[in-house]
């Protein structure tokens, strides 16, 4: 059965808690990704060095504009390039929201 | 279209994410589920901690029998002067105090898969719900004739940091100017695939300050290596690579490659009889999974453990996963971040199946920092996901090695290779 993508939004903005996702259902969430971001910058302010930028409660439309520009090579990169190409901009978008609301 | 598969794992998926955001396993109750894990490398410990990050009632015992971690990464950097084994060691204090897990320093000897238990050197027992098994690498010592673990204590591998490391660093202190330096370096798939390469290069930096007349031999099984070309610019730039008085010589020797070393001599020998002493000999030999892996009945006929990807359970033993070198998890390579990536992804498997939740749908990334000089760093990147046939596959379109346009990236990539190492060292330990 294909659902009309108009149909999917209606369902969601009425709120009939049918958790359907207007996207690939393959979608990573972003508490996944977060979690990889942390194997190079800091998770919890702990690291004495932490040398590249914290991630955590930066303004998410910022960071989110940030991890787009990087995907796009609209800013220039060393390896963030290479890596934000790895995800779909809603999963970066994601991802950004939620670092922002991390204490 | 949105199939009833994908609408189970969309939906199971949304409240997953609401239930993981604060799972708390029953912690009144007596049966905790309890996750063992064995090995505290970069995969146990972020196995280990991750998986309380996830849950708070989940009870966690790791098992290593050193008391500190000496890390691999970086340990290169000491070669060339930039580091100590001092600033690469951590314990495990901050998992116990901070992260309630239990530590417990011993050996395992055996586990009885069909009764869910570890059995300890020191003769404990211990139950588990789901096994993590980390174990690292151990070496195929039968592959050079006259290279063991004994030999090894004169003739350094230095794959495993530590002892190791200091060995092999004096014995490059001592070695006089003109001296030769032969590097084995090991056949596919092997810890570290830049590993090899950044030594030579960390050694090379060593020597054109110190020992200018020296040169360094690398004999290698392999037609090519993870970012050859990024190494051999920067070989050509700093070590006059190619040149008559190159610092470093790679040798590929796939048809021929060495068989024996004669240890009092440090002479290696080739199939065909071509024989290269060193003044400093590295044999870096080939690789499989780390012993409790072989003991356990954990691995296949390629000496690794077959997994299934999406959980790293293996597929030889319900129940027990693993993670890091000692796994196959191809595409990945065999590295520290990709075991912390594995055990990330492999601490929210654990944490579904014993809540009885959906699985998370899983991403992960290797990155790969070597140094050529202290202000010349390359790496090499990647992401991953799963394919609608359960497989990891390369995200089309990332990932890659240092743009070369760009000289910029290769002073930043040598800060960023600092900086990565200090926040995985955190991530993983404290």
């Amino acid at each position: 059965m294909k659902i009309n993508p108009i149909t999917i939004r209606l369902l969601i903005s009425l709120n009939l808690g049918l958790f359907i996702l207007p996207v690939s259902a393959t979608e990573v969430s972003a508490k996944v990704i977060a979690f990889s971001c942390y194997g190079c910058h800091d998770s919890d302010g702990t690291s004495k060095k932490p040398g590249l930028p914290k991630l955590k409660a930066k303004p998410a439309n910022e960071l989110g504009k940030k991890l787009l520009d990087f995907k796009y090579d609209r800013t220039s990169s060393t390896i963030m390039g290479r890596i934000t190409k790895g995800y779909t901009d809603t999963e970066l978008k994601a991802v950004a929201q939620y670092l922002s609301q991390l204490k | 279209m949105l199939s009833r598969r994908n609408f189970i794992k969309a939906s199971a998926g949304s409240a997953g994410l609401l239930l993981s955001a604060c799972n708390k396993s029953n912690i009144n109750s007596k049966h905790s589920p309890h996750v063992v894990i064995i090995g505290g490398g970069f995969g146990g410990a972020t196995a280990a901690k991750y998986i309380r990050m996830l849950d708070a009632g989940i009870k966690i015992t790791l098992i290593e029998p050193n008391a500190n971690y000496i890390t691999c990464p970086a340990s290169n950097w000491i070669y060339g002067g930039l580091t100590s084994l001092k600033a690469l060691t951590f314990n495990y204090q901050s998992l116990s105090n901070n992260h309630e897990i239990n530590v417990i320093a011993d050996y395992v000897t055996s586990i009885e898969a069909d009764k869910h238990t570890v059995i300890l050197f020191e003769g404990d027992k211990i139950r588990y719900d789901r096994l993590i098994v980390s174990p690292g690498i151990d070496f195929r010592w039968e592959t050079i004739d006259g290279y063991n673990k004994e030999t090894a204590k004169s003739i350094p591998h230095a794959w495993k940091a530590g002892e190791q490391t200091i060995l092999l660093n004096k014995q490059l202190q001592n070695m006089r100017d003109g001296g030769t330096i032969v590097i084995c370096a090991p056949p596919n798939p092997f810890r570290c695939p830049p590993g090899p390469y950044e030594r030579a290069s960390m050694m090379a930096y060593y020597l054109k300050k110190h020992k200018p007349r020296s040169k360094i031999i690398i004999l290698d099984p392999k037609t090519s290596f993870s970012k050859q070309s990024l190494f051999t610019a920067g070989w050509k730039k700093h070590y006059q690579y190619a040149t008559q008085n190159s610092l470093i010589e790679w040798h590929s020797i796939p048809d021929n490659p060495v068989i024996s070393v004669d240890i009092n001599n440090k002479t290696v020998e080739t199939d065909f009889g071509d024989k290269f002493k060193a003044d400093v000999l590295n044999i870096i030999p080939a690789q499989k999974a780390g012993s409790i892996a072989h003991k356990s009945g954990l691995t296949d006929a390629s000496g690794w453990c077959p997994v299934t990807p999406h959980t790293s359970e293996s597929t030889l033993h319900p129940d027990i996963h693993v993670i890091g070198d000692a796994s196959i998890q191809t595409p990945m390579p065999k590295s520290a971040f990709a075991a912390s990536s594995e055990a990330k992804i492999c601490a929210f498997a654990v944490v579904n199946l014993l809540n009885g939740q959906e699985l998370i749908e899983p991403s992960w990334i290797n990155t790969c920092y070597s140094l050529i000089t202290p202000t010349h760093g390359i790496s090499i990147a990647m992401v991953y996901k799963l394919s609608r046939q359960g497989n990891i596959v390369k995200v089309k379109g990332s990932g890659g090695v240092t743009s070369s346009s760009n000289f910029d990236s290769f002073y930043l990539e040598s800060r960023h290779a600092r900086y990565w190492y200090d926040n995985i060292t955190n991530d993983s330990f404290i």
